[in-house]
């Protein structure tokens, strides 16, 4: 009986999961779109960048890419953790998407809010057929000097949310917690 | 082409086989880690107890373990409260209603645990370390071993029937009490030197805690070979994780179960 509780529960975290993935995504895609088709024409700017930083699960590093309009750009990255991936040879990848604000917009300065949420995941047994889940909703500031080529530093602190589903106590474990994310990069803007 | 080069990476990494020393225990170093940056809760709360036994292929925890004024047992591992705490002394000097009302200085302010307060059916065919302090480090007096005693014997922890107790003693003269109330009794080991007096004057301890970086796998296999259980303390980094895993201890108490789990499978 417990069991049969429990594999709803996983049923219901799984769907609601991937419906919640989704939905950011679509909600990205549909802003990436607007912004991309209404201006164009504009002086609207792309930046792909790299970055290397660190959270509480791991040190990342990964490449970003963002669309400028005006002051409001949203962007999105994808990153793995350093030492799971590459000491322990356990792929730990985290996808991001969020919006970043420059309040100062300088010629060469840039600085301002950013919001975003990332999720990443992770096989800690390989015996097990499940995996670790974390959100991360943050909110931080963001510093980019220069023009062309600029130097990045991100930092950002918020909610963080780890999700699995225990062989052990057949049901799925959450737990969440106080999370932050710090990285610095180089990027090119054009 | 890149799409096949990162299939084949996620295949080859997450069926690369890490260790082979799947006999080896794995249990959380005061519950899910002391002093760790990625512990959701603090150390020996009832809520890391809980965590850590949730994750798969932990099998077990260590907790330490400090008698009150009114002689029960209380998760803490600190000698002073305020240091972790918003409560001030030492759990030896309190009530157990005073100690009730403290809790960490953390983001989930989770209180302070009674050993009476943990949930013992999750522990089944798990392995529980008690570290039983000694000392009251306020009255600098030692704790009454009979008290301590009494209240594990209260708790059924002897000898329960679907999990391990061990007790883990830094004070000689608490073994034979201990081993004569039927407790598994371990001892921490500093020398090779120390192993021989231990074997000679304490002949019944039933194991050893070793400290990662100062023992090697031939003395761990010496401490095996004469029929008694090494566990391995101070494992943190990979590292220092796949270095005690060469050594083939019987158990290793780390501060990161993730990262262990990962080493191991």
């Amino acid at each position: 009986m417990s069991e049969a509780v429990s594999d709803s529960f996983l049923f219901t975290y799984i769907w609601f999961m991937q419906r919640f993935l989704l939905f950011l995504l679509s909600i990205f895609l549909a802003t990436f779109s607007y912004f991309a088709q209404s201006h164009s024409n504009s002086d609207s700017k792309k930046q792909v960048g790299l970055a290397f930083g660190m959270s509480r699960l791991d040190f990342f590093s990964g490449f970003y890419f963002s669309k400028e309009f005006r002051n409001v750009q949203p962007f999105t990255s994808a990153e793995f953790g350093v030492n799971r991936s590459i000491f322990q040879k356990r792929i730990f990848p985290r996808l991001s998407v969020g919006v970043k604000y420059f309040a100062v917009d300088k010629e060469k300065f840039h600085f301002g809010p950013y919001i975003s949420h990332s999720y990443s995941f992770l096989k800690i047994n390989a015996n097990s057929s499940h995996f670790h889940h974390w959100n991360e909703l943050y909110v931080g500031t963001r510093t980019e000097v220069g023009d062309k080529w600029r130097f990045t530093n991100s930092i950002a602190t918020g909610w963080m949310n780890e999700r699995f589903y225990s062989q052990t106590t057949k049901r799925v474990t959450g737990v969440n917690s106080l999370g932050f994310f710090a990285n610095i990069g180089l990027s090119y803007v054009w | 082409m890149f799409g096949r080069v990162l299939i084949f990476s996620c295949i080859l990494f997450s069926c690369a086989k890490k260790q082979e020393n799947e006999s080896v225990k794995i249990l959380g170093h005061a519950a899910t880690g002391l002093n760790m940056l990625n512990s959701v809760y603090h150390d020996n709360s009832k809520e890391a107890v809980e965590f850590a036994l949730s994750i798969e292929g932990c099998d077990g925890v260590e907790i330490d373990l400090q008698l009150s004024k009114d002689g029960e047992l209380w998760l803490y591992h600190d000698e002073k409260l305020e240091t972790e705490t918003n409560g001030s002394g030492c759990i030896s000097s309190l009530t157990s209603a005073e100690i009730s009302e403290i809790s960490y200085t953390t983001f989930h302010a989770e209180r302070l645990a009674k050993l009476s307060s943990l949930d013992f059916t999750q522990f089944k065919g798990k392995e529980l370390i008690l570290d039983l302090r000694q000392w009251n480090f306020c009255e600098s007096t030692y704790v009454p071993i009979q008290q301590v005693i009494d209240q594990l014997l209260h708790l059924n922890l002897s000898n329960p029937a679907d999990f391990n107790v061990i007790c883990l003693v830094e004070y000689a003269a608490w073994i034979e009490p201990l081993h004569s109330n039927g407790f598994t009794v371990f001892y921490p080991l500093y020398s090779m030197e120390e192993f021989s007096e231990m074997e000679t004057n304490f002949p019944l301890i039933d194991g050893y805690v070793v400290k990662n970086p100062y023992w090697n796998e031939n003395e761990i296999q010496q401490i095996k070979n004469s029929s008694k259980k090494v566990y391995i303390f101070e494992v943190r980094s990979p590292k220092g994780i796949r270095k005690a895993l060469r050594k083939a201890p019987d158990g290793l108490i780390t501060d990161d179960i993730r990262n262990t789990l990962i080493e191991m499978y």
